[in-house]
């Protein structure tokens, strides 16, 4: 969550991580100042928000758990951040409502942009690359290791050797950095150790799968089962981090079928519990399935 | 149970003893806030609500008992003479002092966290959540103007927020801090109304 200056101090208190000598002060401040409280409460609210996005990390996301959410108050506003959050996603805004619309989120512009021939023209360049890089990738990287022989062949084209295996071509963008680039390319293949995850470990009751990432692996190699599989393709967003992966397409596996996925273990803290929010490739902001799971020590 | 159940401050602990904040006590306290009495009562509701806001921010379950609490430490000290410079710094430390006595130490880990379900980013799918209702009837009874700048100021987008807030404020001529407390106003409204409608709503 992008704080600064006074916001990140406040934001800090209330997430419990403020040294004590910062705590007093501030509170001998708060306490005689209805304004500095009423801040505060507003503060709350981005933070909350923040949390019912998943933008808040691990640590963070327990101070406010640990806090304020702990309290009536606090889950009163969570409950209403949750419709707040669901209603923006799913309902029209009411008639009057003219927002400042200069920027929508990601999810809103894709429609627009594929509407346009700027778009049309990236999109080729960038298939047209991604299957270039994905030829190239073939030559190093291994299968993951229970993919049938075949894939699916639901888009134009069908799945190249390799796709689908949570690793899209070699990308200048960030976002999917860290999941092992072509650097190493004519490296024999070699097992890797994907983790199964399954959809509903966490609202299911049961307790997050837990992930092994081995030393001094750039990655971790998850293998998100599919229930069903429906859609051509598929998008990931890791809770917490921003880290999205698109256009993965699903595998054929003994059981059924699964997505496999690298998360960048930059982004993983040992110990720390995640989420991963599966969407359909052409709905992305549309979370069909969850996977939880914790990074194993 | 919850932390602020366990605690060894009172037989009855998380719930408040009678309070002991009657004559000689409160005026105490209060000529400690101001020499005008007044003044001095809208004081002791600001540290009132602050002291409760203390304990939510520290995940109390019984926050209002345990400011009740803290004030009636600090009016009997002041009762029995103690020197107090700072009031407002006499009163936060009697607070942690009182959350310290309930179990929950700065920074320990929520216990009771199971009870909250882990949140999902984006929204959940959910079938039906009857909660939207009532957020578009209160939407909708909100005047336009406050309509457009709350859904404005808390567009569900993360990326370049500060930016398009700092225009949000200059395309309606406002300060950053004015737009953001109008805004939490509304929300605030925003939030009771919903609060009051899902109460409303068959079970």
């Amino acid at each position: 969550m992008e704080l600064t200056g006074k916001d990140r101090l406040l934001a800090d208190y209330l997430l419990g991580r403020l040294p004590e000598e910062e705590q007093l002060r501030l509170e001998a401040a708060y306490l005689a100042d209805p304004e500095a409280q009423e801040e505060l409460v507003a503060l709350e609210a981005e933070l909350i928000d923040a949390y019912v996005r998943g933008e808040l990390g691990p640590v963070e996301r327990q101070g406010l758990e640990a806090g304020l959410l702990a309290s009536p108050r606090g889950r009163a506003r969570l409950d209403f951040a949750r419709s707040w959050a669901h209603r923006g996603e799913r309902t029209p805004r009411p008639a009057g409502a003219s927002v400042d619309r200069s920027r929508p989120p990601f999810w809103r512009r894709l429609p627009l942009l594929a509407g346009t021939r700027l778009a049309a023209a990236a999109a080729g360049l960038t298939l047209a690359l991604g299957l270039t890089a994905l030829s190239w990738r073939y030559a190093w990287e291994p299968r993951p290791p229970d993919v049938a022989p075949e894939g699916r062949s639901e888009e134009p084209g069908g799945p190249a050797p390799g796709a689908g295996a949570g690793s899209p071509p070699p990308s200048p963008d960030a976002s999917t950095g860290g999941g092992g680039g072509p650097a190493q390319g004519g490296r024999p293949p070699r097992r890797e150790h994907w983790n199964e995850l399954y959809a509903g470990n966490v609202r299911g009751g049961g307790e997050p799968a837990e992930v092994r990432i081995p030393r001094g692996s750039p990655a971790a190699l998850l293998k998100l089962n599919l229930d069903v599989d429906n859609h051509p393709s598929y998008a990931v967003a890791l809770t917490g981090t921003g880290w999205v992966e698109k256009g993965l397409r699903s595998r054929r596996t003994r059981t059924g079928s699964a997505l496999f996925v690298r998360v960048p273990a930059a982004l993983l803290e040992a110990g720390a519990e995640y989420t991963l929010v599966l969407s359909p490739g052409r709905e992305p902001a549309r979370p069909i399935r969850a996977y939880a799971f914790t990074v194993r020590e | 149970m919850s932390p602020t159940d366990t605690g060894k401050a009172s037989p009855r602990p998380g719930r408040r003893k009678e309070s002991v904040l009657t004559g000689p006590c409160l005026d105490g306290l209060l000529a400690a806030l101001d020499a005008d009495r007044d003044v001095a009562g809208q004081k002791y509701e600001t540290l009132r609500k602050g002291v409760t806001r203390f304990f939510e921010w520290r995940g109390s379950r019984f926050p209002e008992d345990h400011a009740d609490e803290t004030i009636d430490r600090v009016a009997r000290k002041l009762s029995e003479g103690a020197s107090v410079r700072n009031i407002h710094a006499y009163v936060a430390g009697v607070a942690r002092f009182v959350w310290k006595e309930l179990g929950r130490a700065p920074g320990e880990a929520w216990r009771g966290a199971g009870e909250l379900p882990r949140e999902l980013p984006a929204a959940q799918p959910r079938p039906h959540d009857p909660r939207l209702e009532c957020v578009d009837r209160c939407l909708e009874a909100l005047d336009a103007e406050g309509r457009e700048l709350i859904m404005a100021y808390y567009e569900d987008e993360k990326r370049d927020k500060i930016e398009r807030r700092r225009r949000l404020a200059e395309r309606l001529g406002l300060a950053p801090g004015t737009l953001r407390m109008r805004a939490h106003r509304l929300r605030a409204r925003l939030e009771e109304c919903v609060r009051e409608c899902v109460q409303r709503l068959p079970e």
